[in-house]
């Protein structure tokens, strides 16, 4: 079974060496993740002053590779699904032995191994960066921008949850969509909704979905860019299992879907 | 036992488009059988089915004597080369192949013998190292058959597998398919070049609106006729 799925993911990995653009948005992350040169140029600037251009530097990373990291994720999985899922390639494909679930978990994983090694080509070009600078070798940066990996997994897990519902690009939108819902309301903030119905229903989804504001506080709470009170574990746990449950209903929809297969 | 026994096999698309309307069949080891038919008269989908691609809405299909559902021993067994073959253009010929093969569990060794072999008899060997895009139609084609037979199946299922092949690759198409017969394997074809299931199969059934109109040997079938004349006569009474 590992070795079909292997089999299937580096069948995806070499589909996006093949993908031109990929490249070419790979060299704009850079070009931005370039920009966090500018603190150490202008420290002396006003808005500069405030923190160490280290911190200043790593703010500015990190906010490029999520960026770069959340909207290749959802581009080449919708670009990826649409190549995977094609009548053509499941007829194909599935009448070797393979099983559906394999199938459909060996497109997931290949493309968690594509944006793994986006996650580390663009920390690496920016632990280079800082690198030439502080004359310091950091390696913690890798462990803080982490979190990173998470929200792109939860991109990838949202669009083949959408793609195996509506087959086109309208399942990235979607994706995105919730991404910035997790943005919304803390739980504080939810505690405070009147007892409606469709308030507590608003308040319900708000729980399950991914906390993207907390991710982004671990990050910066181990990159020491700011003091932040997450619950880390709970955190990693709550995205983990977000990831984990909508793989399992996307895989479950693909096994059970044999219309996605042929008409 | 039957290689394939198909029961009262039926294949409803969107709750009305009957594709397959009862079949029933039984084909026999070793049995080279064609499966004619006008255009849309469900060969492909009966030819899905057996392949496991997608589910009957009625009936039963043995294949070996098991239900196939998604049993990868059973599809270990079964070799297919669907009617419109996908073949990601970023691969080279021996890539691809590797690639297919390796779901079969086969050694690296043996593996390598079998795709010479089938690369070799499809006139295939010298573009080993070419990639897929550079191949015309007809190689495309031959390529996929390739495919469909690197596994070693017992059970192995053509959809237009002539479609775009040269004469030269026809011929030795037709080669392989005979081989396969002598090793006891089961070939279901179907075809619109009538010829050719006349050339190699043993038996026929002809399809017509999803329902089996008439099934014999190819020289019962054909009679002092050629097997176009009987499949204009059969489908036009229809």
């Amino acid at each position: 079974m590992i070795k079909r799925i292997y089999l299937i993911s580096k069948d995806i990995f070499l589909l996006c060496l093949n993908e031109k653009w990929l490249y070419g948005f790979l060299i704009l992350a850079l070009l931005f993740i370039s920009m966090v040169n500018v603190p150490f140029w202008l420290k002396d600037l006003e808005p500069f002053k405030e923190m160490s251009p280290e911190k200043n530097a790593l703010q500015i990373g990190l906010f490029f590779i999520n960026v770069f990291l959340v909207l290749t994720s959802v581009f080449l999985s919708v670009i990826c699904l649409s190549h995977f899922l094609s009548p053509e390639r499941i007829l194909l494909i599935l009448s070797k032995p393979v099983r559906r679930s394999e199938y459909i978990l060996g497109v997931i994983s290949g493309l968690y191994f594509v944006l793994l090694l986006n996650w580390f080509i663009l920390v690496s070009a920016l632990f280079f960066i800082l690198f030439l600078y502080t004359k310091h070798i950091d390696l913690s940066i890798y462990l803080g921008m982490l979190p990173s990996v998470l929200l792109s997994f939860i991109c990838i897990g949202l669009v083949v949850f959408f793609y195996t519902i509506i087959p086109n690009f309208l399942s990235g939108i979607l994706s995105l969509f919730i991404l910035l819902s997790g943005f919304g309301l803390t739980l504080e903030d939810i505690k405070k909704i009147e007892h409606l119905f469709l308030e507590k229903l608003i308040r319900l989804g708000a729980i399950f979905l991914p906390k993207v504001n907390s991710l982004f506080g671990i990050s910066f709470d181990m990159l020491k860019i700011f003091e932040v009170k997450v619950n880390k574990l709970s955190t990693i746990l709550h995205t983990a299992i977000f990831i984990s449950v909508l793989n399992l209903i996307s895989v479950y929809r693909f096994k059970k879907s044999y219309t996605l297969s042929v008409k | 036992m039957s290689c394939v026994e198909i029961d009262n096999l039926t294949k409803i698309y969107q709750k009305s488009i009957k594709a397959v309307d009862g079949l029933s069949l039984k084909i026999e080891r070793g049995e080279i059988f064609g499966l004619l038919g006008p255009n849309g008269a469900g060969k492909t989908s009966t030819l899905n089915m057996l392949a496991g691609l997608i589910l009957p809405t009625e009936g039963k299909i043995k294949i070996f004597g098991r239900e196939i559902d998604s049993d990868i021993e059973i599809k270990k067994r079964i070799g297919y080369l669907p009617e419109n073959p996908f073949l990601p253009e970023y691969y080279k010929v021996g890539e691809i192949l590797n690639f297919f093969g390796s779901f079969f569990g086969i050694p690296p060794k043996e593996k390598n013998k079998r795709i010479e072999y089938l690369l070799s008899n499809l006139e295939l060997l010298s573009k080993t190292k070419d990639k897929i895009k550079n191949l015309s139609m007809g190689q495309k084609r031959a390529l996929g058959l390739v495919i469909s037979l690197i596994g070693d199946p017992d059970l192995v299922l053509l959809d237009e597998p002539t479609v775009y092949l040269d004469p030269l690759i026809t011929k030795s198409f037709r080669k392989l398919i005979l081989e396969l017969k002598e090793k006891k394997k089961t070939v279901i074809i179907s075809s619109h070049i009538l010829s050719e299931i006349e050339k190699i199969s043993d038996r026929a059934g002809i399809i017509n609106k999803g329902r089996l109109t008439a099934i014999g040997s190819t020289k019962e079938l054909i009679g002092d006729q050629t097997l176009d004349e009987v499949f204009l006569r059969i489908i036009k009474n229809d």
